[in-house]
C-alpha cells in the first residue's frame, strides 16, 4: 500500500541539503558503540534483573526472548531504515522524515512526538544520571563507608534527593550541583557534534562500561557465600532466585506484558532517537547488520552482564526475601541503597563501588545525549539555528523543566514523566512508525532499503513479522496497557492525596512541552513554504 | 534456594544464544569491515 508517499531517492530538501554539510559518523565501530551506547541504559542493570524475578524467573526469558524477535529487532531495523532514508532526505529528527514518508500535512506532526518523548524522557533521566556521578565520587571517598543497614543507607539516598533534613545532606544542594556537572557535560558533548562528540563519547564510555561490568561480575562470581554462618545466602541462591524458571506465572498476562515493555526500555526503540543516529550514515552503508549488533550488544550487556550483579549480590548479603521487598521498593533501591552498603562490606570496596556507579553514569550519559540529538537536529535542519543557539536553546530548557523533577521529588512528579512519555508514549509512537513504514510507505520498498548496502541478508520471515506481527503486537500491548494501567493512572487511582497537585504539574509541564513541539514544527514549515 | 536442572538450562539458553548471536554479528563485522 503506498498512500502518496513520494518515490524512493526524490524530493530531497535540496536547499537544506547545500545549507548544512551533513554531519558522518567516522567509523562504522563507532556508530555501533553510539547506538548500543544509546540503547544500553540504566535499564540494563537495574530494571532488567527487578523484571526477571518478579515475573518468573527463567520462565521471564521466554515472553523476553519472543517480544525480543517480534518486537525488539523488527523496530530497531524500522527505525534504522526510517532515519537512513530520513537522512537522505536532508532529514535528521522524526518531524522531516516522517513526512518524507507520507505526504500529508499530518505526517510531520506526528513525527513531534518523537521529539517530544526524547525531551521528557531526557529532562528526568539526567537528574538520576547525576546521582550515579555523585555516587561514584561518594564511594571512591568512602562517604557512606560508616551505614551498614538499608534504612540507614536509604535515609542516605533520601537526605541526598533533599527529602530527609536530618541526614547527612541538609538540602538538594550537593545534588543540584551534581546535576549542573552532569547537565554541562551532556550539552559539551552535544556541542562537539557527531564524530568529534557523540562518537568521542561512545568509543570511551563503551569499553569503559564494558570493563567495569566485567570486573563486577568477576567479584559477584567469587563471592560465594559471604557469611559462612548463613549458608543459603549466596551468590548461587541469587543466580537460583534469578534463572530457576515458574512456569504457572506464563499464565499471567502482565508477565508478558512486562517483557515487551522491557524489551522497549532496554533497546531504546519508540523514542527517536536511533533514527537520528542512523541519518548520518551514508545511503550505501549497511543497515542490516548494524541494527543487529546494536541489538545483540545491549543484549549481551543486559542479560550477561546486568543479570549478574544486583541481585545475585542482594541475595548474597541479605537472603531472598529482603531482596524482594528491595526488587518491590523499585529498581532505585536496587542500585543506590542495597549495592552500596554491599561494597562498604567488601575489601576494595571503594574501588568497586566507583565502577560500579561509574558504569551507570556511562550507561546514563551516553543515553541522554542520544534524547538530546534528536533536538538538536531539529532546531538546525529544520528551524535554521547555528549548532552554538540549537544547544543552548535545548539546555535552557532542559534547565527550567528539571527544576520541577528536583524540587518535587518524592512527589511523583518523575513518575507521571516516565509513565506517559517513557513507557505508553514509546509504544504509542513504535505502532505510528510501524504503520507508516509497513503500510503507509510499502513494506516491499522498506525491504529494499534494508536491503541496500546491506552486510547480511535479513530472513524473508521478518518483512511479514514487520508487516503484521510488530503492528499487531503492539496495537494488543497498548490495548492492554490502556485497560489496566493508563486508565486507571489517568485518573490518579491509588495516588497518594498529598501527591495530586504534584502530579497535576508534571501533565502541566509535559503539554506545555508538545505545544511548544508541535508549534515549532508548524513555524518550521512555514518558514520553509515561504523560503 | 538451590539451582535447579531447569535453571541451569534456562541461563545456558539464554547465555548461549546471546554468544551465539554475538559470535555471528562479529563475524559478519569482520568480514565486512571495509563496507
Amino acid at each position: 500500500m503506498h498512500l502518496g508517499a513520494e518515490p524512493l531517492g526524490t524530493a530531497a530538501p535540496k536547499a537544506d541539503l547545500m545549507e548544512h554539510k551533513r554531519e558522518r559518523w567516522a567509523s562504522r565501530l563507532g556508530l555501533i558503540l553510539a547506538a548500543a551506547g544509546n540503547a544500553v541504559g540504566l535499564g540494563n542493570f537495574l530494571r532488567f534483573p527487578v523484571q526477571a524475578v518478579g515475573n518468573g524467573g527463567g520462565a521471564f526469558m521466554i515472553p523476553y526472548f519472543s517480544a525480543l524477535i517480534l518486537l525488539g529487532i523488527p523496530l530497531m531495523w524500522i527505525e534504522w531504515i526510517i532515519g537512513r532514508r530520513g537522512g537522505r532526505m536532508g532529514h535528521s529528527s522524526t518531524p522531516g522524515m516522517f513526512a518524507a514518508l507520507w505526504r500529508h500535512p499530518a505526517a510531520k506532526y506526528l513525527g513531534a512526538l518523537g521529539l517530544f518523548l526524547s525531551l521528557t524522557v531526557m529532562i528526568y533521566y539526567v537528574y538520576v544520571e547525576s546521582w550515579a556521578l555523585a555516587y561514584s565520587l561518594f564511594s571512591l571517598l568512602g562517604y557512606y563507608s560508616g551505614i551498614g543497614d538499608l534504612a540507614e543507607m536509604s535515609g542516605f539516598l533520601r537526605s541526598y534527593q533533599g527529602l530527609n533534613p536530618e541526614g547527612p545532606f541538609a538540602t538538594v544542594a550537593t545534588a543540584y550541583l551534581f546535576l549542573l556537572v552532569t547537565l554541562f557535560i551532556n550539552f559539551a558533548i552535544l556541542y562537539r557534534g557527531i564524530s568529534r562528540g557523540i562518537e568521542l563519547l561512545a568509543k570511551v564510555a563503551m569499553p569503559l562500561l564494558f570493563l567495569f561490568a566485567v570486573v563486577l561480575v568477576v567479584r559477584v562470581f567469587t563471592l560465594g557465600t559471604p557469611d559462612p554462618s548463613l549458608p543459603e545466602r549466596s551468590v548461587w541462591s541469587g543466580f537460583a532466585f534469578l534463572w530457576n524458571p515458574r512456569f504457572e506465572e506464563l499464565g499471567h498476562t502482565s508477565v508478558w506484558l512486562a517483557a515487551a515493555g522491557q524489551v522497549f526500555f532496554t533497546l531504546s526503540v519508540g523514542m527517536g532517537t536511533l533514527q537520528t543516529y542512523a541519518s548520518y550514515l551514508r545511503d550505501d552503508q549497511d543497515i542490516a547488520l548494524s541494527g543487529l549488533s546494536t541489538s545483540t550488544l545491549n543484549e549481551f550487556v543486559e542479560v550477561v552482564l546486568g543479570a549478574s550483579i544486583a541481585i545475585p549480590v542482594a541475595v548474597a548479603f541479605f537472603g531472598l526475601q529482603a531482596t524482594q521487598e528491595i526488587a518491590r521498593g523499585g529498581t532505585f533501591n536496587l542500585g543506590f541503597v542495597t549495592m552500596p552498603i554491599v561494597f562498604t562490606l567488601l575489601p576494595q570496596g571503594e574501588l568497586l563501588g566507583m565502577l560500579w556507579f561509574g558504569l551507570l553514569f556511562f550507561a546514563g550519559i551516553t543515553s541522554s545525549v542520544a534524547m538530546g540529538q534528536p533536538l538538536i537536529a531539529f532546531l538546525q535542519e529544520e528551524c535554521g539555528l547555528t549548532r552554538k543557539r540549537a544547544v543552548l536553546l535545548l539546555a535552557a530548557v532542559v534547565f527550567a523543566a528539571v527544576q520541577w523533577v528536583v524540587f518535587y521529588y518524592g512527589y511523583g512528579f518523575d513518575h507521571e514523566m516516565d509513565f506517559w512519555a517513557g513507557t505508553f508514549g514509546l509504544a504509542v509512537f513504535a505502532l505510528i512508525e510501524t504503520i507508516l513504514l509497513c503500510w503507509v510507505f510499502g513494506i516491499d520498498r522498506a525491504w529494499e532499503e534494508l536491503h541496500r548496502g546491506a552486510a547480511i541478508r535479513v530472513p524473508v520471515a521478518f518483512k511479514w513479522i514487520m508487516k503484521y506481527v510488530t503492528p499487531g503486537y503492539l496495537i494488543l500491548l497498548l490495548a492492554i496497557w490502556t485497560l489496566d494501567e493508563a486508565l486507571p493512572k489517568l485518573r490518579l487511582q491509588g495516588v497518594p492525596l498529598q501527591d495530586v497537585p504534584y502530579r497535576w504539574q508534571s501533565r502541566g509541564l509535559m503539554l506545555l512541552l508538545l505545544a511548544g513541539i508541535l508549534a515549532a514544527v508548524a513555524w518550521a514549515w512555514r518558514r520553509r513554504r515561504e523560503a | 534456594m538451590e539451582l535447579t536442572w531447569g535453571g541451569i538450562v534456562f541461563w545456558a539458553l539464554a547465555w548461549g544464544g546471546i554468544f551465539f548471536l554475538s559470535g555471528y554479528v562479529l563475524v559478519r563485522l569482520l568480514k565486512t569491515r571495509d563496507r
